[in-house]
């Protein structure tokens, strides 16, 4: 074949622009670290990096909601072993005073002492965690005790029984302090409830109102312990019963002793229960914290798991790019010394 | 029947410096695209007979001066130069609308993606939280900035590559005017039987040119006209003659009347022959750089009218996608409600400035990705958004809970969940893109062999002419010399003898 000056240029033309090309594509990959610059370099690699990465993000999202599990449970968990000391300082308090002799100044300072553990035990009832009380259920904005005087702004029907630490008039009618209104009462609006009472709102209202987060595909979790309203119910009973019998023993001289001892007695049974119920709730927290530890620890193994996934996928082998590299620039080097020496002479520099 | 040697050299001298002149040009010409390199034909001239001696030669005359040129490789070039056209435009279009996608990068649509849906994951710890709320608006504005921008960019190419069709069409009529007026030439130069090698150059580099753009068919044929042999050139294209010998016929653009696809931008062209004829753009084997724009500025993917993925297939992908995506969300987001009070999503009216329009007035078949938006009620309230069953229930999660679990739907879209439906894009758009280069590779490699054989035949080698040039002058020198040796003789006989 006949071959001439013109075809050598564009032969070497075009062997240099391949050269180049693959060079450039080399030199891309070494300055970006990826495989792939285009979808269509390789469009298997390019959908399999997008779903990689979308998991990775959805990863660190629902390692963020653990975070917020643990948080809360932290915060649970904190309030429910106040509310178990609390209760059982109390429950010594009765054992004391169920043994111990009675006089009047004694009375008082029971009287007082229990009232005011009972208004620890409304605070950690009432704790909160980013301005949301974690024992309410669904009903995150309502407390569990009503810590002022609240008036009704709507008629609530109680779902359940409802003790009254101080006198209200429902209606017209009035109920003294120490009565339990029972579930199934309308309370009308504008009855004025007083601070302690249990919040009509919540009580008996938030049964199987589990609040979940997200911690996995297709996984959630409960963060808020329930049945709270129970015990709370249960606990301001128990204390209404005592303290209200002290009171009357103070004002009543028919009220004796005995009659005292045997409520402390009587509620020492109700405080062992709640503590019971307490303990319990604390165990379920237990359980799922070390649940939430668990999810946390493995989604950082799942992390790193999609993450070399992700850099196997779609990362350059630094050694394996930069030795292509080295070979296609060797290539290059000696096409461009071929190049130099094929065009330079015609027969014109011999004649 | 004297000085015959010195007519014989004179010839010798003539066809020498004849042969100079063209290796000249032929040197002249060495970086002249399309040029032929010329040879100098020369024969003996008729011998003189009857001296006695039998027939003595009369020197050399020169016959023609011929270009070196094969014209069947120009015609397998002509039938190889559309596919390289066509699939050029292919991967260069396929390499934009690429980038209009930005993939694969941390800010395209993996990022808006999941930004959506972490917003949303964010809001379910705290369905009350307005910072949440907020946040998942801003996320749902980015996600469908996302759409827009990727629809307006690629309504704009589609725009451009209308006005490139104007070019093309504009090329083809210059080229058919072009080769007529060079016909008309070549014609004339060659009634008495010379050949007119430079038009000839110029017209076959036309041809080149034509061919790159629209399939052609050519054909020259030789006619008898009052005793003169000329030669007839016609091109056809598209079933119709571009060119006939003197003639020809132009394409014009006219603005479509009705839109192929609905995607389509506003005023795009169709082309017809401006004698009337229709010019059948949906054409499957036409090819070359007109179709590569055609396909691309046309193709929905499916259909009679054109089933390449272009723009149009990839805006309705997208309008799809957001019609569908849209649909499944607003419907779980006003589930147990008036779905004309809820929406997450809607469209803008009128231009993508525009304000978006409320649930109630929501026509799911107005939606595109262009005009996709959030809805009035959150564009106006962010606060307004739901995210509760019961509104009493401030951290009820279960309904953020059941729209995030869209994220995984495999029922929203046949590709699967909303994910797997644009990565199933995506991987098209890089099938296509990679399809295309193999293509235009396998094409560029076929064309390159037949131009390395044309350029075999054809082109002028420096080292060559320098060759012939050291042989005519050689020749040119002996020439000259019989001359100067006849000049002796001469000077001998006719003064010396008669002289003395």
């Amino acid at each position: 074949m006949r071959v001439t000056n013109g075809m050598l240029v564009s032969t070497t033309l075009t062997g240099l622009y391949n050269n180049m090309n693959a060079m450039n594509k080399t030199y891309a990959q070494m300055v970006s670290g990826k495989k792939i610059q285009t979808v269509s370099d390789d469009p298997i690699i390019a959908g399999r990096a997008l779903k990689l990465k979308t998991s990775v993000l959805e990863n660190e999202q629902y390692k963020s909601n653990t975070k917020e599990a643990t948080s809360w449970m932290e915060m649970t968990e904190g309030a429910l072993s106040n509310i178990h000391d609390i209760l059982q300082t109390i429950r010594t308090k009765c054992v004391e005073a169920a043994t111990g002799t009675l006089e009047k100044e004694d009375k008082e300072v029971i009287k007082n002492e229990i009232e005011e553990l009972w208004k620890q035990i409304q605070e950690e009832g009432n704790v909160s965690y980013g301005g949301r009380y974690v024992f309410t259920g669904y009903k995150t904005s309502e407390p569990l005790v009503l810590t002022t005087d609240t008036t009704l702004k709507e008629e609530c029907m109680l779902e359940a029984d409802l003790y009254l630490p101080k006198k209200v008039t429902i209606g017209g009618e009035t109920f003294e302090k120490g009565t339990t209104l029972p579930a199934g009462t309308i309370l009308t609006v504008d009855t004025v409830l007083p601070a302690g009472t249990l919040n009509p709102t919540v009580n008996g209202k938030i049964t199987d109102q589990s609040i979940q987060y997200e911690i996995g595909v297709n996984s959630t979790i409960s963060v808020n312990t329930q049945k709270m309203d129970k015990i709370f119910s249960g606990i301001s009973q128990a204390i209404g019963k005592l303290s209200s019998k002290i009171e009357a023993s103070l004002n009543d001289d028919s009220v004796t002793t005995e009659d005292l001892y045997k409520v402390f007695n009587e509620q020492l049974e109700a405080f062992d229960d709640l503590l019971g119920d307490v303990s319990k709730a604390t165990t379920d927290l237990g359980a799922k914290m070390s649940r939430v530890d668990y999810v946390e620890s493995r989604l950082a193994d799942q992390k790193t798991t999609l993450k070399s996934l992700l850099s196997d996928t779609e990362d350059i082998d630094i050694e394996e790019v930069y030795v292509k590299f080295n070979t296609q620039y060797a290539t290059y080097q000696s096409a461009l010394q071929a190049t130099s020496k094929i065009i330079t002479n015609t027969l014109a520099d011999y004649l | 029947m004297g000085f015959l040697e010195l007519n014989i050299a004179t010839s010798g001298l003539f066809a020498a410096q004849r042969g100079l002149q063209v290796t000249s040009n032929n040197i002249s010409n060495a970086n002249t695209t399309g040029y032929s390199r010329q040879v100098l034909n020369q024969k003996a001239s008729s011998p003189l007979g009857g001296i006695g001696v039998g027939l003595t030669g009369t020197g050399v005359s020169t016959t023609n001066i011929s270009r070196v040129r094969d014209s069947y490789i120009d015609q397998k070039l002509r039938t190889q130069n559309p596919k390289l056209g066509e699939y050029t435009v292919k991967v260069t279009q396929n390499s934009i609308i690429e980038s209009a996608f930005g993939e694969p990068s941390d800010t395209g649509f993996t990022k808006v993606f999941n930004g959506l849906f972490k917003g949303m994951s964010q809001l379910s710890t705290d369905p009350s939280s307005d910072v949440y709320k907020i946040g998942l608006k801003e996320e749902m504005v980015s996600f469908t900035k996302y759409f827009n921008t990727i629809a307006s960019t690629l309504k704009n190419y589609q725009q451009d590559l209308n006005f490139d069709l104007k070019n093309t069409v504009n090329e083809i009529n210059n080229l058919a005017t072009h080769i007529q007026s060079l016909n008309k030439q070549i014609m004339e130069a060659e009634i008495y039987g010379d050949e007119a090698n430079s038009l000839r150059d110029e017209r076959d580099n036309c041809i080149d040119r034509l061919s790159e753009i629209i399939d052609i068919e050519v054909q020259e044929t030789e006619h008898e006209v009052e005793g003169n042999t000329i030669n007839k050139l016609t091109i056809k294209a598209a079933g119709q003659n571009l060119v006939d010998h003197l003639n020809y016929n132009t394409l014009q653009v006219k603005v479509r009347q009705a839109k192929l696809n609905e995607e389509d931008a506003e005023g795009l062209y169709d082309i017809e022959w401006s004698n009337g004829a229709r010019f059948s753009m949906k054409d499957a084997n036409m090819s070359g750089e007109l179709k590569g724009i055609i396909d691309m500025r046309d193709g929905c993917g499916t259909g009679e009218s054109n089933s390449y993925n272009g723009i149009p297939y990839y805006i309705k992908s997208l309008d799809n996608y957001v019609r569908q995506f849209a649909e499944t969300m607003n419907k779980q987001y006003s589930k147990g409600e008036d779905s004309s009070k809820y929406a997450l999503f809607t469209y803008t009216t009128g231009n993508t400035s525009g304000k978006p329009v409320s649930a109630a007035d929501l026509d799911y078949t107005q939606m595109t990705a262009s005009n996709f938006s959030i809805s009035k009620e959150l564009f106006e309230d962010p606060m307004s958004m739901r995210t509760l069953y019961d509104d009493s229930d401030a951290s009820d999660t279960s309904f953020m809970l059941d729209l995030l679990r869209q994220k995984d739907n495999k029922e929203m879209f046949k590709e699967g969940d909303p994910k797997d439906y644009m990565i199933a894009i995506f991987s098209g758009l890089g099938i296509g893109g990679k399809e295309a280069e193999m293509y235009q590779n396998t094409q560029k490699s076929v064309v390159q062999n037949l131009t390395n054989q044309r350029l075999s035949v054809s082109q002028v080698d420096i080292t060559e002419e320098f060759t012939y040039l050291i042989q005519y002058q050689q020749a040119y020198q002996a020439a000259a010399k019989v001359i100067n040796t006849m000049d002796g003789i001469y000077e001998t006989t006719l003064f010396k003898l008669g002289n003395f």
